[in-house]
C-alpha cells in the first residue's frame, strides 16, 4: 500500500496512425495531451482531426493545446477548482475558447473553419469527482474501483455512422456533452473513434469489460512511463487491432494510485 | 490474470454488429422499357452484385433492396447483403406508377432504419436510386405530388440521399421537379457502367467518416 503522500495519477498514453493513413502516407491526426497538477488534478485533452479536412491535424493540435491551457488556468485558481460545478463551467468555456482559436487560425490562413475540423474530448479528474466534456466521436470511460466501468461521454455520431460533429461544426457547442460525476475516480480511459468499436458495446455505448479489465490490471503492475507508453503503443499496432480498424488510434489510461 | 500473458492477448474486443449501408433501387418496368432496355437493366443488376462482392468492406456493409414499378409496385428484393442478393429477372409491362414507388422506397428505408435501431446496428445515410425512361403515368396527380413533397422533406431532414437516372426517352424536366438532386441522363443503355459506378460510390460511403456526404467519382456513364 503506497503511503498517502505518494498518491498521484499514473498514466499511460499512446497515439498511432491508422493503416489507412499509413497507406495514403497521411500524417496521424490524433493529438493527446495530459498534465498532472499538484499530484491530485489530472487534465487530459484528446482530439481527432477529421480525415476529410486538409488541416485536421493542425485543428487537433490547436484544440488540445487551447483546452488543456484553459483547464490549467482553472486549476491554478485554488478556490474555483475544488467545485465540480465550477469545473463544468470551465470546461464549457474551454470548448468555446478552443473554437475561438480555430476560428482565428482559419481567418489568419484565409481558409474555411471546416478545413480545421476536429473532435475534442477533455476531462479534469480528482480522486473524488470528475468532469468530462466531448464534441464528436470517441469516449471517456470511468472506473470507480470496483472492477466495473461506465461511459461518461459517448460517441456522438448523430444518426449516421459517417456523419459526426466537430468543434468546427455550426452546432458544436449545442451538441457538446458535459458529464460531471461525484464519487470515487480510480480508473479512467479516453480514446478516439478508432477504438470505439473495440472498446464499447455500441448499442448503448457501455464499456466492454473484457477490454478494460486486462488494461487496467496491466496498468496497476507498471511503473515506468516510458515502457508503459511503448507497450500500449505496440498493443495499438498489433495485427489483432489492425484487422478490426484502419483508423488513427489514441488511448489515454489513468489510474489513481491512492 | 497471469502476469506473463502479453497485453494484446489478454484483451478481448467488443463484438459489435457490422454497420450497414442501405441502398434501394427503384426500377421502372413499364411497357416502354420492354426489349433491350429491360435486358440491359437485368444484366446491370448482376454486374452490381459482382462489383460489390469484390470489395470486402462493401460486401459486408452494403444492403440492397429492389422495388419495381409499372401498374403495380412490387418489392422484388427486401434488404440483403450482396452475397444473398439474387438479382430479379425483371419484365416490362403497363404504366408508370412512379409516385407510389417513391413512397414505397421511403417506407422501406424508414422500416429498415427502425430495425437497425432495434438491433443496435450503426448505419450510414440510406441511398435510393430511381431509374426510369418516362414520367409518372396512370396515377392521380395528388399521389405524385405527395410523394414528391415527402421526398423533399426527407432530403431536407437528411433521411435519405435520393438519386434519379433517366434512360433515353425519360422526361428529364418532370423528373427534375419531382426529386431534389439534379437527375442524370444515362448514355445509351450503359447500365453496366452505371452500376459499377454505384458500387464504387457505395464502397466510398462505407469507408467514410465526415460531417457531410462524400463526393463521388464523376460518372462516365452519364451525359450532361
Amino acid at each position: 500500500m503506497p503511503s498517502k503522500h505518494a498518491s498521484t495519477w499514473h498514466t499511460a498514453t499512446a497515439v498511432v496512425s491508422g493503416v489507412r493513413h499509413r497507406r495514403n502516407q497521411a500524417a496521424c491526426q490524433d493529438v493527446l495531451r495530459t498534465a498532472v497538477v499538484d499530484r491530485k488534478w489530472l487534465l487530459v485533452a484528446l482530439a481527432d482531426g477529421a480525415g476529410s479536412a486538409p488541416l485536421g491535424g493542425l485543428g487537433a493540435d490547436l484544440a488540445t493545446r487551447s483546452a488543456l491551457g484553459a483547464l490549467a488556468t482553472h486549476c491554478a485558481d485554488r478556490q474555483a477548482r475544488t467545485q465540480p460545478v465550477d469545473t463544468e463551467t470551465a470546461i464549457r468555456k474551454g470548448f468555446a475558447e478552443a473554437r475561438g482559436v480555430l476560428e482565428r487560425e482559419a481567418a489568419g490562413r484565409a481558409v474555411t473553419l471546416r478545413d480545421l475540423a476536429t473532435t475534442l474530448l477533455v476531462c479534469l479528474a480528482t480522486p473524488d469527482w470528475i468532469v468530462a466534456g466531448q464534441v464528436g466521436d470517441g469516449a471517456v470511460v470511468l472506473g470507480e474501483g470496483e472492477g466495473a466501468w461506465r461511459t461518461l461521454t459517448r460517441p456522438a455520431s448523430g444518426e449516421y455512422l459517417n456523419e459526426t460533429v466537430f468543434v468546427t461544426s455550426e452546432d458544436a457547442l449545442d451538441r457538446m456533452q458535459v458529464a460531471p460525476h461525484e464519487g470515487a475516480v480510480r480508473e479512467l480511459a479516453l480514446f478516439s473513434d478508432g477504438l470505439q468499436m473495440l472498446a464499447l458495446k455500441l448499442a448503448d455505448a457501455a464499456p466492454h469489460e473484457p477490454f478494460f479489465r486486462p488494461l487496467f490490471s496491466w496498468l496497476s503492475r507498471t511503473t515506468d512511463p516510458f515502457t508503459t507508453g511503448r507497450e500500449l503503443e505496440s498493443l495499438l499496432r498489433s495485427p489483432r487491432v489492425a484487422d478490426r480498424t484502419d483508423d488513427d488510434l489514441s488511448l489515454c489510461l489513468a489510474r489513481w494510485t491512492g | 490474470m497471469a502476469e506473463n500473458i502479453p497485453l494484446e492477448d489478454a484483451i478481448e474486443f467488443a463484438e459489435n454488429p457490422e454497420p450497414r449501408c442501405p441502398c434501394v433501387l427503384v426500377l421502372d418496368t413499364s411497357a416502354s422499357m420492354s426489349g433491350e432496355p429491360i435486358e440491359a437493366l437485368n444484366q446491370g443488376l448482376t454486374m452490381f452484385r459482382e462489383q460489390l462482392l469484390k470489395d470486402p468492406m462493401a460486401s459486408r456493409r452494403v444492403e440492397i433492396a429492389v422495388i419495381a414499378f409499372d401498374n403495380e409496385i412490387r418489392i422484388e428484393q427486401d434488404f440483403v447483403t450482396p452475397e444473398r442478393f439474387e438479382p430479379p429477372k425483371l419484365t416490362a409491362q403497363g404504366q408508370t406508377f412512379m409516385g407510389g414507388a417513391i413512397q414505397k422506397a421511403l417506407d422501406l428505408i424508414q422500416a429498415r432504419k427502425q430495425q437497425y435501431r432495434t438491433n443496435g446496428v450503426a448505419y450510414y445515410r440510406p441511398w435510393a436510386f430511381l431509374i426510369t425512361d418516362g414520367a409518372p403515368q396512370g396515377e392521380p396527380e395528388s399521389v405524385v405530388q405527395s410523394a414528391s413533397q415527402r421526398l423533399k422533406n426527407d432530403e431536407a431532414a437528411k433521411r435519405v440521399a435520393f438519386f434519379a437516372v433517366g434512360v433515353e426517352g425519360a422526361d428529364m424536366e418532370t423528373l427534375s421537379s419531382l426529386v431534389v438532386r439534379t437527375p442524370v441522363k444515362l448514355k445509351g443503355l450503359n447500365f453496366a457502367e452505371m452500376f459499377v459506378w454505384l458500387s464504387r460510390s457505395m464502397e466510398a460511403v462505407a469507408q467514410s467518416r465526415t460531417d457531410e456526404q462524400v463526393a463521388l467519382p464523376p460518372p462516365g456513364w452519364a451525359s450532361v
